[in-house]
């Protein structure tokens, strides 16, 4: 009987919504809505679409689902009371009946945008039809749990006040400060339009990957508190006697609900925070030994089995401080934990310090001393979303400082193990994770296209072992279920979300590296393998495999977009190619924080004070430990111009390059207005050194040099042996100035 | 002649605080809203943040709230038939009950406004303080205006609210394409908030009036045309 009432009240309110001008007006703005943020989002790919219009729809929609949602329960107190009062209507079956049926509808209504959504992205032919269905999912992943909990909101704020104005008023006043970061980030659980949505990141490879623990607990969460918090309202509102209505019957009904409500919001908040806490840099260790051990040999044997890796690490390390070391610091993923330890056969104590894991040595390793280190670790290494996510503040305006490149990436269906990623344990070096005898061998489940730079030892029905021997390349391994194509006589993998872009993406990036090689060495040839990688920021070129970025920038033209991937490749090219210096270091300013200087003084001095906001930044409050290695002045300015020189090949046309030559050369004169960092300043100097002292063919013939002289594992090139051999080709090179007058506190 | 004005402010008056009496939960929302926003702004000690709370419930949430009230001062009155049938005529009455919402949120923010300023010291208070008035002033016009001519329009006070809230949302989220171009300084209703150095601000303000006042002459049009606006048969549905 009740449900069948509860069916009734739920097919009436249907009926009554849709006989509402109100909610037919909804629907045209939410059109209009969905096709303004399509016209007005400058990033082509359907997943930072899908982002954008979920965040923007759930934004909007939430007062216009007061309006039309309130007046259903605050005419019971006016127009429908006597009706109620005399039919002797349960009246929270009556409500729960209105709220499914204004559930049903709602959430029909929220297919909408994502038709839109499908109609532009046809139109503009940008993705597969084939992807649609997925696109679907993560839209609506998105947009239910959220309306669900905006309606519970309005809804439960009816229940209670009785009056549409109160409603509308409250629900107006909670979205305006939501939208406008007033309630942040104190409130950014509570909210739906929070950080986690707001900046959310859907990789191409991996779907939501990482991003599904944090979210999958945050949705459920709404969820649980949206239907607690409506059935507790519907409870609560129908024991007020004094608005005559009937009294209720089924008390146990809504009991009931409230108890799974309130387990459910307990148990998600649980499970959130737990996701929360995993996601956060946790603070670097009180004493780091940066360089201090040389990895003599190192032997690593392991197995992947879904998630997580397990694997025996035997190394043999030399002290090569002045001082003697009593602990031995190695970097490893925190999702990973080590299970035993030996150092010269001993068996020894060990704890975990951040990132890296601190072993107590059994005596000293005194300089020059040399131990034998045997572990063994397990678990699923973890992706910070320090390092692929939030890419800027609530306000735009606040890029990541503390931000790793991402080497490491695992879940069920997607791996991606970099050389020197945390993945495997190493001492913590500024420099390649290479030594001169190496050897891994991984076993490896056979189910998904694998781009892999290792050798075949053993393969079963089930899995492949591989080895790697010897100077080891970048990327070791990368396997998903990607789309393969063929690419004139390439290889390309693309992620199963991939869009029309990341295959010309691709393309581009196949054609600079093949230019780049000619331009370099004419006689040699090389067939690629591209190979998209999870949450990677930048082009990696490791021998023949080139690894795809995840980046969706706006280009204004076709020749823009092929001069950017022209400096990302020839930075790579050369990152894999030449010996560079590096730096590990910790210094860096929080996200949100802000620099405030002085006008320079007669002597150029400028004061400058930078004001740490602190809890802005939950993804690294403590700072971290973090590679410099792109911050080397030499290193960008041979990349700029190689870059210059490779586009201008492709393009046919230096605009672009004279652009960039102005700019840079406004940098070069020290001029503080400019306002940029000390490396910048030394970058633009090496640039103008470079367009003014030597032609194409000898930059050409220095980086044949370079590459002969300081090849991958040798010391790192310094700028003094750079000028040496620079002067061979053209004596008048200078070294650029360092700029004295400015400086940064 | 003075008696005379005198006699016509005094029956204004009047017409006033029936109305009052009719809107006075929807004029103490304001009312509470603007007290809300005190507690949060007395514990902020920077000017620009201050301004920018200031700025957000004066010309932002303000006027929202008071359009989705004035949408209901005839299409949401259940008495309207009454209305109608006095020989009074009905614009009258839309226009004294505009007056009244507008004169309440007004009073709200000036008093916000007018506390601040006494709590806080004269550092920390914005050294705009006027210009965030005014500019308060003529959203509240603007999003009064649109909902008293949107929901008599369509004859519905749910789809007023909705025509509001759209434009609204709108006005926030295109911020940048908006103001991306001139014609975008000129009609964009939160200017104080967004671009109160601009040199359009007084144009758009003006601009803003002149298009409140055109919705107004157009509600008063179209209340002239009754028979459409009774409520047949609303009450079985609505």
């Amino acid at each position: 009987m009740t449900y069948r009432l509860l069916f009734h009240t739920a097919i009436t309110e249907i009926r009554l919504t849709l006989r509402n001008p109100g909610f037919w007006l909804f629907l045209l703005f939410t059109a209009v809505l969905t096709s303004a943020v399509c016209l007005s989002t400058l990033a082509s790919s359907p997943l930072v679409l899908i982002i954008e219009i979920t965040n923007n729809v759930l934004f909007f929609q939430f007062p216009l689902l007061a309006i039309v949602i309130s007046p259903a329960v605050t005419r019971h107190r006016s127009l429908s009371r006597e009706w109620v009062w005399a039919t002797r209507l349960d009246y929270p079956v009556l409500l729960i009946g209105q709220f499914i049926g204004l559930t049903v509808v709602f959430f029909i209504a929220s297919l909408l945008p994502l038709l839109m959504m499908s109609f532009w992205i046809m139109l503009k032919d940008i993705t597969w039809v084939i992807n649609l269905p997925a696109l679907w999912a993560f839209g609506l992943i998105f947009i239910l749990p959220v309306t669900f909990l905006e309606m519970c909101v309005a809804f439960s704020f009816a229940c209670w006040f009785r009056n549409t104005v109160l409603v509308i008023g409250l629900v107006t006043a909670l979205d305006v400060l939501l939208w406008l970061g007033i309630f942040m980030p104190d409130a950014s659980l509570l909210t739906p339009l929070n950080h986690t949505l707001l900046t959310l990141h859907l990789d191409s490879v991996a779907g939501l990957g990482a991003e599904k623990p944090i979210l999958a607990s945050l949705l459920l969460f709404y969820v649980f508190l949206g239907a607690g918090g409506v059935m507790a309202s519907i409870g609560g509102s129908s024991q007020v006697p004094s608005y005559g209505e009937s009294q209720p019957t089924h008390k146990s009904f809504v009991m009931l609900g409230m108890f799974v409500g309130c387990a459910g919001i307990f148990l998600t908040f649980w499970l959130y925070t737990l996701s929360v806490k995993q996601s956060i840099v946790p603070p670097p260790p009180l004493s780091s030994q940066i360089d201090v051990w040389g990895v003599e040999s190192a032997f690593h044997n392991g197995s992947i089995s879904g998630a997580e890796i397990s694997l025996q690490s035997e190394f043999i390390l030399r002290n090569v401080s002045d001082v003697s070391q009593n602990i031995l610091i190695l970097s490893l993923n925190t999702g990973q934990n080590l299970i035993e330890a030996t150092v010269n056969e001993y068996s020894v104590s060990f704890k975990r310090a951040g990132e890296t894991i601190e072993i107590l040595l059994p005596s000293p390793a005194a300089p020059n001393g040399v131990i034998n280190v045997k572990i063994s670790y397990a678990g699923s290494p973890i992706l910070l979303r320090e390092d692929y996510s939030l890419q800027t503040g609530i306000q735009n305006d606040s890029p990541p400082s503390f931000q790793n490149p991402v080497q490491t990436y695992l879940d069920g269906n997607v791996a991606y193990l970099h050389r020197d990623g945390d993945w495997m344990a190493w001492p913590l070096s500024s420099k390649p994770h290479l030594s001169p005898d190496e050897v891994i061998i991984l076993e490896v489940p056979k189910h998904f296209p694998i781009a892999i730079s290792g050798e075949i030892i053993e393969q079963t029905d089930t899995y492949i072992k591989y080895q790697w021997k010897e100077k080891l390349p970048q990327i070791l391994l990368a396997t998903a279920p990607y789309q393969t194509v063929e690419q004139s006589g390439n290889m390309v993998f693309l992620g199963r979300y991939s869009d029309k872009k990341s295959l010309d993406n691709a393309q581009t990036i196949l054609a600079l590296a093949e230019t780049l090689d000619k331009k370099i060495n004419p006689s040699f040839s090389q067939r690629y393998t591209a190979v998209a990688l999870p949450y990677v920021q930048e082009v990696v070129m490791s021998n023949s495999i080139i690894g795809l970025p995840n980046k969706d920038s706006y280009f204004p033209d076709d020749n823009s977009r092929i001069y950017d991937f022209a400096k990302s490749v020839t930075y790579a090219w050369l990152i894999d190619r030449i010996s560079w210096p590096g730096e590990i270091t910790s210094n860096g300013y929080l996200r949100g924080s802000e620099t405030i200087c002085d006008m320079p003084d007669e002597t150029g001095h400028q004061k400058c004070e930078t004001i740490s906001p602190g809890k802005h930044n939950l993804q690294a409050p403590y700072g971290r430990l973090v590679n410099k290695t792109s911050h080397n002045p030499l290193l960008n300015a041979i990349s700029a111009v190689l870059a210059w020189q490779l586009a201008e090949e492709i393009t046919g046309s230096d605009a672009l390059t004279q652009r960039e030559y102005e700019k840079w050369a406004v940098l070069a004169e020290c001029d503080i207005s400019a306002f940029s960092s000390p490396d910048k300043y030394q970058t633009a100097g090496w640039i103008m050194s470079f367009h003014d002292a030597l032609d194409k063919s000898e930059m050409v013939k220095l980086i044949q040099v370079l590459m002969e002289k300081y090849p991958i594992g040798s010391p790192p090139i310094t700028e003094d042996e750079f000028l040496q051999i620079a002067r061979n080709y053209e004596n008048a090179i200078e070294p650029p100035l360092p700029c004295e007058t400015f400086i940064r506190k | 002649m003075n008696e005379k004005i005198l006699n016509t402010l005094s029956r204004h008056f009047w017409w006033l605080r029936q109305n009052y009496y009719i809107y006075r939960r929807q004029t103490l929302l304001l009312i509470v809203l603007g007290a809300l926003f005190e507690v949060m702004i007395v514990q902020r000690d920077d000017p620009a943040d201050m301004r920018y709370m200031l700025a957000v419930y004066g010309e932002v949430l303000l006027p929202q709230i008071a359009g989705w009230v004035v949408t209901g001062i005839l299409v949401g009155d259940s008495s309207r038939e009454l209305l109608f049938a006095t020989s009074r005529p009905v614009w009258k009455t839309v226009i004294e009950r505009l007056e009244l919402v507008i004169s309440t949120a007004m009073l709200s923010f000036g008093s916000l406004l007018l506390f601040t300023s006494i709590i806080k010291d004269k550092e920390s208070f914005p050294n705009d303080g006027l210009k965030l008035f005014l500019g308060s002033v003529v959203a509240c016009l603007l999003f009064t205006s649109i909902g008293i001519f949107s929901s008599v329009l369509l004859r519905n006070r749910a789809a007023g609210g909705v025509v509001i809230t759209a434009l609204w949302a709108s006005a926030l989220l295109f911020k940048e394409n908006l103001l991306a171009s001139d014609i975008g300084h000129i009609i964009y209703p939160f200017l104080t908030l967004n671009a109160p150095d601009n040199p359009f601000w007084i144009i758009n303000r003006l601009t803003l009036i002149a298009l409140s006042l055109l919705l107004i002459w157009g509600t008063i049009r179209l209340t002239q045309h009754e028979e459409p606006l009774l409520p047949h048969g609303e009450s079985e549905e609505a």
